[in-house]
């Protein structure tokens, strides 16, 4: 996943090259492994508020269910808490942290 | 809708699913939401209700503390809603994709707060035992897990 640019903090009006690089890293979701929510129901959560492929969905619930967890999404602090809050919608457990 | 479908939930195109449960298990399913309902509105926090709202930042105390403040009560209204819509409405014969979605995320609730209390784990658990005092909790919880398979099924035929 390719992560998405981050945002630079509204009072800043144009780039500049000194930037910090923590507004670089973007901040990554993470799916982990329970044993109560059902396989096809993680797959059709990400399906659904992801807008992935059903084998990509898949993929990424197979790697929660065999590594114990995955990224699912990844950017902005802002867009990783509502992806987070989404997923908490969806009583998946999702963590978020800077990559 | 042939003699051989056994199926409780069926997608009749894509925002039009037929519900079929007997009376018992309506009367199961709406029993279980008005319960987490209740426990909800009376602002039930123990070790049971942890998975309804997971740490979003395990690391970093400040963070979480913001994200909690900032989500908890839309997360509350949301699973209320969705909890009051199956007990509402579980004599439905069919339900929109909106209003069958509601039954997922509310059925899939009240699967992570028994499923939490049961202690439950990946390992298929075998035939219940009739002398297991949670037995009964047991049988519900299964019954919900079975539901919601057939329920993601047809959304999932539908997407």
């Amino acid at each position: 996943m390719a992560p998405a640019p981050a945002e630079a903090p509204v009072e800043v009006e144009e780039p500049t090259t000194d930037a910090a690089p923590e507004f670089a890293r973007p901040w990554v979701v993470i799916v982990w492994n329970d044993p109560i929510n059902l396989m096809s129901y993680v797959t059709f959560v990400l399906q659904k508020l992801f807008g992935y492929s059903r084998p990509k969905a898949e993929s990424l619930m197979l790697d929660v269910h065999e590594k114990g967890r995955a990224v699912v999404s990844s950017g902005s602090q802002e867009k990783a808490e509502l992806d987070v809050f989404r997923l908490h919608e969806h009583g998946l457990w999702a963590t978020m942290q800077q990559d | 809708m042939g003699p051989f479908s056994r199926r409780r939930v069926r997608a009749d195109g894509s925002d039009r699913f037929v519900v079929r449960l007997d009376d018992v298990e309506r009367r199961v399913l709406a029993d279980v939401c008005s319960q987490l309902a209740g426990a909800i509105e009376q602002g039930a926090d123990g070790e049971a209700f942890r998975r309804l709202k997971p740490v979003a930042h395990a690391g970093d105390a400040e963070l979480e503390a913001g994200y909690r403040a900032l989500v908890d009560d839309e997360l509350n209204t949301k699973r209320l809603g969705d909890l009051r819509a199956v007990v509402e409405g579980a004599s439905s014969r069919e339900l929109d994709r909106e209003g069958l979605e509601r039954w997922m995320t509310a059925i899939n609730a009240v699967r992570l707060v028994l499923g939490t209390l049961l202690d439950v784990s990946e390992d298929d658990p075998g035939p219940l035992d009739p002398n297991d005092p949670e037995m009964p909790t047991l049988a519900v919880y299964h019954f919900l897990g079975g539901l919601l398979e057939e329920i993601v099924q047809a959304l999932t035929a539908t997407l």
